[in-house]
């Protein structure tokens, strides 16, 4: 590998352009710098692994069939949250038609149930608590909170991901949290 | 601000989105507000349960399917890594291609290594013993070969009595000693200039030389270029420079030849100083060269110049004419004889100004794959080192008969003219024309 090549490849702009020359590498460069950070916020906007490993590689299929309009002018990771976005929402839809991705709701959960809540489950128990919670946000809430929180995207970046305004991103995120302060105030973990 | 405006901030104040102004007033409400802050608390408690969760990773295999969902659905467009071999062909491409253009290179410039190994064996003999080559002029005066620091004026070292009588005889000396057969016309030298010629070598060693420089009188400095002008080429000789004697008998510059060989074989202007002490006044034409010339003088020197010792004559010095280019520098020393005998070759005891130097041309042959220069009647083997000794084959004799009936393979070297000086078997021969019968 030449250094010339090398240091392109340290960027996304590089990887981009690579990849349109036909570098099968190039991509699959991009494929492993972004698939966690993609498949993270998939399955914590769908909670459910299946589904958000088909979103998250569909998320790729579809980047590399359209890296050659991908014009550079937004990041990549925010193309490629952007196309995760629309396929996560996609399935969700059709989750919710199928009878998926109901998840827990969160009315249902009696914190008394927890009969071991020291027990080595605990984490365990309050992470599904806490993804079930999650799930029951609205979808335009839950997608803006998931990008913020487990992305750390910034709210422009997040506007420009889902193609909403700034103003827009902050009520979502905003509504969001206090959606899940008040469930999990009913449920005593905060 | 009341608190339910607070309240939707919170979120912006938590992530560090809001502006300064609209900070510092919230963070004075949340200060004197207890349900502010209280619940500004619990949605930083809930932020942090969130962003504490299990960083989560694609599990393992997940680019298969992707790799092969494109492979399906573009197949054209899929490259696969370049491989290594690739990557190692494309070198030992460029390997290839940069030893074409060195081979190339070299095999252009061979005309002119060819023409140039001729002038190494001037170069071989720099700075620690200057190279000294000779030419004879028919007319019997010895005209001093070039060297590649001949343009100034020197004074001449006195030979070693190894050198002048040397221990192999007369049959075995240096080619050195060929070198320059200029009656001495000093005072001092009167008596024996009619009976020998005495050669010397055309430069002196570095030391000697900055010696020199420093005697050398200001007109000579002014008729021999600084070494940065001979070097480049461009030194000219003034065109009526006379040269002035020398103050001191003693010190005769010798005169030289530096003679530079363009690389087109263009010719090569050179200028014959003689020696200040050889030198009368100045010659302007043909005939007064001719009228210093002693036939009788001039066979007794061939004769003689066999057995005398060397160094003893002073030369002049030879400046570079114009009409070199910046790169004929690398011909600098390149040993040329003059071609046109009487009318260019400079005597030295005559020529004392520029006019009487013609160009200058050397010569080359290549004889049973040796290397040959020209100089002035000699035809010199490439590489002779100077003051190497020579064992003289005089043509005609039965000692060169038996020589080259015994190593046939040399006897083409006996068609070149002239003074021949070659190898072999680690010695150096030189062969000289046949004794005339009186």
């Amino acid at each position: 590998m030449t250094l010339f090549r090398e240091a392109r490849m340290q960027t996304d702009a590089g990887l981009v352009e690579e990849c349109r020359a036909g570098d099968a590498s190039a991509f699959d460069e991009i494929v492993r710098r972004y698939k966690d950070r993609v498949y993270r916020v998939v399955y914590r906007f769908l909670g459910n692994h299946e589904d958000a490993l088909d979103v998250a590689q569909e998320t790729f299929i579809r980047a590399y069939g359209g890296i050659r309009e991908f014009r550079g002018s937004a990041q990549l990771c925010t193309w490629l949250h952007s196309i995760a976005a629309n396929l996560a929402r996609n399935r969700l839809r059709d989750g919710s038609r199928k009878g998926r991705n109901q998840g827990v709701p969160l009315n249902g959960m009696d914190p008394a149930d927890d009969c071991s809540p020291r027990t080595s489950a605990e984490r365990q128990e309050l992470e599904d608590t806490l993804q079930r919670c999650l799930l029951e946000l609205p979808e335009p809430y839950r997608m803006a909170f998931v990008l913020r929180t487990f992305d750390d995207l910034n709210y422009e970046t997040i506007a420009q991901t889902l193609g909403i305004p700034v103003g827009t991103v902050k009520s979502r995120i905003n509504h969001a949290r206090r959606l899940l302060r008040e469930r999990l105030e009913e449920l005593a973990i905060v | 601000m009341n608190c339910t405006e607070i309240h939707d901030e919170f979120s912006a104040l938590l992530d560090g989105e809001l502006s300064g102004e609209a900070r510092v007033r919230i963070e004075a409400h949340i200060a004197k507000c207890e349900d502010c802050r209280r619940a500004l608390d619990k949605m930083k408690r809930v932020d942090a349960m969130y962003r504490a969760l299990d960083p989560l990773t694609a599990p393992a295999g997940f680019e298969k399917p992707i790799q092969a969902a494109i492979r399906e659905k573009h197949p054209g467009q899929v490259q696969t890594a370049r491989p290594a071999w690739r990557w190692r062909l494309a070198w030992a491409a460029a390997a290839a291609c940069a030893a074409i253009v060195v081979a190339v290179g070299i095999l252009r410039r061979e005309p002119d290594t060819e023409r140039f190994n001729v002038a190494s064996i001037e170069q071989k003999s720099e700075p620690s013993e200057p190279r000294r080559i000779v030419q004879e002029h028919d007319a019997g005066k010895w005209q001093t070969a070039p060297t590649m620091d001949t343009a100034v004026p020197m004074a001449l070292p006195s030979p070693s009595p190894t050198e002048s009588t040397g221990d192999q005889g007369p049959e075995s000396m240096p080619f050195k000693d060929l070198a320059v057969s200029i009656p001495q016309q000093s005072a001092a030298k009167e008596s024996r200039k009619d009976e020998a010629s005495e050669s010397a070598p055309i430069a002196p060693p570095p030391a000697d030389r900055e010696s020199r420089k420093a005697k050398m009188p200001a007109s000579e400095s002014a008729a021999a270029p600084p070494p940065a002008e001979r070097e480049t080429g461009k030194a000219k000789m003034p065109a009526s420079a006379p040269v002035t004697p020398p103050s001191s008998p003693v010190e005769i510059p010798p005169p030289s030849i530096a003679a530079e060989r363009n690389q087109d074989d263009l010719p090569v202007q050179t200028a014959l100083v003689p020696p200040e002490s050889a030198a009368p006044a100045s010659v302007d034409n043909e005939e007064a060269i001719d009228a210093g010339h002693d036939p009788a003088r001039k066979k007794k020197a061939i004769a003689d110049e066999l057995v005398m010792p060397t160094n003893k004559l002073g030369f002049g010095a030879i400046t570079i004419g114009s009409g070199l280019k910046k790169t004929d520098k690398r011909y600098v020393g390149m040993a040329a004889p003059l071609e046109n005998d009487k009318r260019d070759m400079a005597v030295p005891e005559k020529t004392n100004t520029a006019k009487d130097v013609s160009p200058d041309r050397g010569d080359r042959k290549i004889v049973v794959e040796r290397a040959f220069l020209r100089i002035g009647d000699a035809w010199v083997e490439d590489g002779y080192p100077q003051d190497a000794p020579t064992r003289i084959l005089r043509r005609g004799s039965k000692a060169c008969k038996a020589f080259f009936d015994k190593h046939s393979e040399l006897k083409p070297l006996l068609e070149l003219d002239g003074r021949i000086v070659f190898s072999f078997d680690k010695r150096w021969y030189r062969i000289e024309p046949a004794k005339k019968s009186d």
